[in-house]
């Protein structure tokens, strides 16, 4: 007994623990070999559709070159796709297809590190206003220790917020050439950050009906999103700001100056539309999965997502209501405490250069606060340089308008009746 | 080596201990009685918390998310008695049917969980969509109206945790059903405990009218055709299965593991959020939705704190009282 | 022998034996495989989706069948390091939270001491809190402990790959713990007291007598505390804050739409998790029939 079942036994035992070793090296030396080449060192000129190297050498004033060669890191936390990217095509050569990669460095990323020297650290950190506060601001803040990131980008109320704790840092303009040069005039008046002290707007964005064409026709009005018709197959955002600012439009009221009657108002055609089960879901930024998988036809949405979604549906269109949209701005700033705050200045007045802007632009599909970034693009990509949802034309810049600043306590009560409606 | 342990073993429990339970005191422990103390604080993350012993914290939350709660906690217990529904033939079949495929079929089991979570919910919200494979055929077949749909509802959420936490509540049952010796179930049915008698089927009409009704009451469909639907298809299930070979033999056995199952089914699924907020909509948000939302997007730690606390109070409390009715001796349940 | 003991004619079977045992044979088995399909069920879609071509981002909707996600499966930025980092902290985070779990199953069913009912307490709290709890809570001391002068700076903040390991630990011991106990508790002493009998000292038969016999429960253990690491999400994300695990980067990548690639990873992981259970069912198999 012991002879026979000893060698198959422990022959047993080796062949599978060979076949168990060599399946993990296997799949590891796999991982190891498919790691796109260089990491992030994809040509810069591979790109397609994104702008050759020779735009910054349009730009109105001198992009980096100034500055020097700083060195040094930069450690830059943004929302996603908010850059442009490289669109490396994969093995298959092709671009458009499903081996396609978005990859970074994006090339004004690599442009700025040959410009300054500076290595960028850069992380599609932000998700979420608040819950990047949460996890990455707010725990270091409070105890006067600096954050892991040097440069951030917070939408309008975190920034308003930010302020007012004194946990950011005033932006150093004094070697600048292109910031607060370039920026274009409405965004020195802003209540919270007049002159544009602190923050330097990244992209500008729109809140307006998002819709499938081919299921709903055009749509123009707010009424929309209280239309029975729409019943189940309907979105809200998440975000108080956008929603109770439309609703409130809605009734012919200004969201810049509402009052607590009018904001209770709106909260309550909010409420009555959930109560009803019109409302699907309320969502953040995952309304553009329903309404790329068909389940919701019509939602609130952001200007510059349904651009980058129309290749998954080319039928889904966004429209600002003529009675009115709701404007935001993603805000570029330092905070407090941040050890590389040099090179963060110099990241800012690289991009406020036009030629720069063009490039990011031409991408992203937002809202461009830097002056002269439309003729820039027009250089590079007229379709978009002409796109109203990137330039909006006068009439839609006189209806949309951004949410009033609020203090501390009537952000919390507004934030508690918002949250009381949407069942949180 | 072995004298010296031999002398000094009294120490040895305490040696094996320590090195866990440090690790538990400093990271579970000491930041739990931390935020213990922010339950019981006031102030905004702005202005910074002061201890005050602010009870009300407490009672205002309570009153506040009531609702939340109580979803909450039918979610959860709806989720786990489905899930043993499920689970309990499944692990019955494994335990004494498997044979040498035991093993595979544990690990088929537990595979899903090599896949991340994420990925496996967003596959159900391809295989739910509204135009879909499931709910679009149905539609095309005229079954149910246009504006039917799976996802977005409670269902849809209670489906999505009952799946999750399977595997969860069928181990535990595999392996008390493996413990049981198979000559008691032979002996008993050698004496005569017939397969049927009316304790199957009254079981079966009751745990069946109970259970579809609770479900139709949650997910707002008709409550009266669910009652009757399930007291019929309960007492078939009743008659045909329930014998009382199990009933008396293999259920009373099979208890720890049930009570094991039950436990790590029930807690996670009370406290879950993720798939109310993937699959859910917001009349059917649960309470850890609310405390995900106080924590990271209103930052109201004390709230939070205080909900959190409740929560887990509730959780032990609905423990505590299985424990006693099942008579098992310490909370983890005698044998898993 | 007295008087021959007649034997007892088994009573003809009724109906509802039949039926049970019906069920018994064919029912159950049937049923057993439509569940264990049930379970699988999204992770086929998933697989299935992974060979998909989608039209653009959002990959929701069959369109077209591709090999060209499986060719290049690390392309979207991130997605490699996210996983290496899912592998490295989930078997980290399984053998320390294994070894310490084990020791103190072993500790609670095999010795007397005081104190035991705060033990259990202290083990199975942290599977009754929502992990959200168990998170925030971590991302506050590992903040704060910035503060204390006996913890070097930079020891816990900034957070990274380190404390979500500890996190992991942390959560898993208790997981362990159950199931190692239940594997030792079932189990006869009086082969180790044989053992000592023998002339063994405790320290020989815990590696030649016990350790074997309790090595199914460890391993079941490890196994259940990997799956939870290499899953977990909410207690992750509190304790991330840099780094990227495999579940964290898919939660990123959900509004602009999850890439095939990610399904591709997942399909790789569990199939070659199914894999190594299959071949070594296989080699089971063939062991004992050569015997």
């Amino acid at each position: 007994m012991t002879e026979r079942d000893s060698s198959p036994l422990t022959g047993a035992l080796s062949r599978r623990r060979l076949l168990q070793g060599s399946a993990l090296a296997g799949i590891g030396a796999f991982i190891a070999a498919c790691r796109p080449a260089g990491g992030g060192v994809a040509s810069p000129t591979a790109a397609g559709s994104t702008a050759p190297t020779e735009a910054p050498s349009t730009g109105a004033s001198a992009p980096a070159a100034s500055t020097g060669q700083l060195g040094g890191k930069l450690n830059f936390a943004n929302w996603t796709a908010y850059i442009d990217l490289t669109v490396d095509p994969g093995p298959d050569g092709q671009e458009g297809t499903a081996d396609d990669a978005y990859v970074l460095p994006s090339p004004t990323l690599d442009q700025f590190t040959q410009a300054t020297g500076i290595e960028v650290n850069y992380k599609e950190a932000v998700n979420d206003n608040e819950e990047f506060y949460g996890t990455d601001l707010q725990g270091p803040l409070s105890q006067n220790q600096p954050t892991a990131w040097d440069l951030i980008v917070m939408t309008d109320f975190m920034a308003a917020r930010l302020i007012r704790q004194g946990w950011v840092e005033t932006i150093d303009t004094s070697g600048m050439t292109n910031f607060p040069t370039n920026l274009e005039d409405a965004y020195l008046t802003r209540t919270f950050d007049p002159g544009a002290k602190m923050t330097a707007p990244w992209q500008s964005g729109m809140t307006g009906i998002g819709f499938d064409s081919a299921k709903t026709g055009e749509l123009s009005s707010l009424d929309d999103f209280w239309d029975p018709k729409y019943k189940g197959k309907l979105d809200y955002l998440s975000e108080m700001r956008d929603a109770v600012g439309l609703s409130a439009i809605r009734l012919g009221f200004d969201p810049s100056t509402i009052t607590d009657d009018q904001f209770d108002k709106s909260l309550a055609e909010i409420k009555k539309a959930i109560d009803s089960k019109l409302v699907r879901t309320i969502k953040g930024n995952d309304y553009l999965t329903d309404l790329a998988s068909g389940d919701v036809i019509v939602s609130m949405a952001w200007s510059g997502d349904i651009i980058q979604l129309n290749k998954d549906k080319p039928t889904l269109a966004f429209a600002v209501a003529k009675e009115g949209g709701m404007l935001w701005t993603d805000n570029m700033m330092i905070p407090k405490g941040a050890p590389n705050k040099k090179q963060a200045e110099a990241f800012i007045d690289f991009y406020y250069d036009p030629g720069i802007a063009a490039q990011v632009e031409d991408f992203v599909n937002y809202v461009c606060p830097v002056k002269g970034a439309k003729e820039a693009l027009l250089a590079i990509n007229p379709d978009n340089a002409n796109n109203p949802l990137m330039f909006p034309p006068a009439d839609v810049l006189a209806r949309i308008k951004v949410f009033k600043g609020l203090d501390e306590a009537t952000e919390k009560k507004y934030l508690n009746a918002w949250n009381t409606v949407i069942g949180l | 080596m072995g004298e010296w342990a031999f002398r000094h073993r009294q120490w040895a429990p305490y040696l094996l201990l320590a090195p866990g339970l440090i690790w538990l005191a400093i990271f579970y422990a000491f930041p739990a009685f931390q935020m213990f103390l922010a339950s019981l604080s006031v102030g905004t993350i702005e202005t910074g918390f002061t201890f005050t012993f602010q009870v009300s914290n407490y009672t205002d939350s309570l009153t506040r998310y009531s609702d939340q709660f109580i979803r909450s906690l039918a979610y959860g217990l709806a989720a786990t008695i489905i899930a043993f529904l499920i689970a309990f033939p499944l692990a019955y079949a494994i335990a004494f049917r498997a044979g040498r495929y035991r093993n595979l079929m544990l690990f088929l089991v537990i595979a899903p969980f090599f896949t991340s979570f994420l990925l496996r919910t967003l596959s159900w919200k391809i295989i739910l969509s509204d135009n879909g494979m499931i709910v679009g055929v149905l539609k095309s077949l005229g079954v149910v109206p246009e504006d039917f749909r799976l996802l977005a509802t409670p269902a849809a959420v209670v489906a999505g945790i009952t799946y999750n936490f399977l595997p969860f509540m069928t181990l535990p049952l595999y392996v008390a059903l493996e413990k049981i010796d198979r000559r008691l179930v032979e002996a008993a049915e050698d004496l005569y405990a017939g397969p049927w008698r009316p304790g199957g089927t009254i079981v079966g009409t009751l745990v069946g009218a109970g259970l579809v009704g609770v479900l139709t009451w949650i997910f707002e469909w008709s409550v009266p055709a669910g009652v009757v639907f399930g007291a019929v298809v309960g007492g078939l299930i009743g008659t045909l299965f329930v014998s009382q070979s199990f009933l008396w033999v293999i259920l009373p056995l099979s208890l720890p593991g049930v009570f094991a199952g039950s436990l790590l089914t029930f807690i996670p699924a009370v406290g879950d959020y993720v798939n109310a907020e993937l699959l859910g909509t917001p009349t059917a948000q649960m309470i850890g939705n609310v405390i995900q939302s106080r924590f990271l997007k209103v930052n109201d730690i004390p709230t939070a704190s205080a909900l959190s606390f409740t929560l887990m109070a509730m959780i032990l409390f609905a423990v505590f009282i299985y424990a006693r009715a099942l008579g098992t001796e310490d909370l983890t349940g005698g044998a898993v | 022998m007295g008087t021959a003991i007649p034997a007892v004619q088994a009573a003809p079977r009724p109906l509802s034996q039949r039926i049970a045992r019906v069920f018994d044979r064919w029912l159950l088995p049937i049923y057993a495989v439509m569940a264990v399909l049930y379970l699988m069920l999204p992770v086929a879609v998933m697989i299935l989706f992974s060979f998909n071509d989608p039209v653009g981002k959002f990959n929701l909707v069959w369109h077209e069948f591709s090999l060209a996600a499986w060719q290049n499966p690390l392309a979207p930025p991130g997605l490699g390091s996210a996983v290496l980092n899912s592998l490295i902290v989930a078997f980290l985070a399984t053998i320390f939270a294994t070894i310490l779990g084990t020791l103190i199953a072993l500790a609670l069913v095999r010795h007397r001491f005081r104190g035991r009912s705060a033990t259990n307490l202290l083990i199975f709290l942290p599977m009754s809190t929502p992990e959200i709890v168990l998170g925030s809570s971590l991302l506050t001391l590992f903040i704060a402990t910035n503060q204390y002068a006996f913890v070097p700076e930079g020891t816990f903040y900034p957070l990274g790959l380190h404390t979500v390991l500890i996190a992991h630990i942390m959560f898993n011991i208790s997981f362990v713990v159950v199931t190692v106990k239940a594997r030792v508790e079932g189990f006869p002493r009086n082969l180790e007291e044989a053992g000592l009998d023998l002339y063994a000292n405790e320290w020989t038969v815990f590696w030649k007598v016990t350790f074997p016999l309790i090595l199914p429960g460890i391993l079941a253990a490890a196994l259940l505390a990997f799956s939870l690491s290499i899953d977990d999400f909410v207690v992750t994300n509190f304790t991330a804050g840099q780094a990227t695990t495999f579940p964290l980067w898919i939660y990123g990548a959900q509004k602009t739409g999850v890439p095939v690639q990610a399904n591709v990873i997942g399909s790789m992981i569990f199939l070659s998790a199914v894999g190594l259970v299959v071949i070594s069912v296989l080699l089971q198999r063939r062991s004992s029939a050569g015997r």
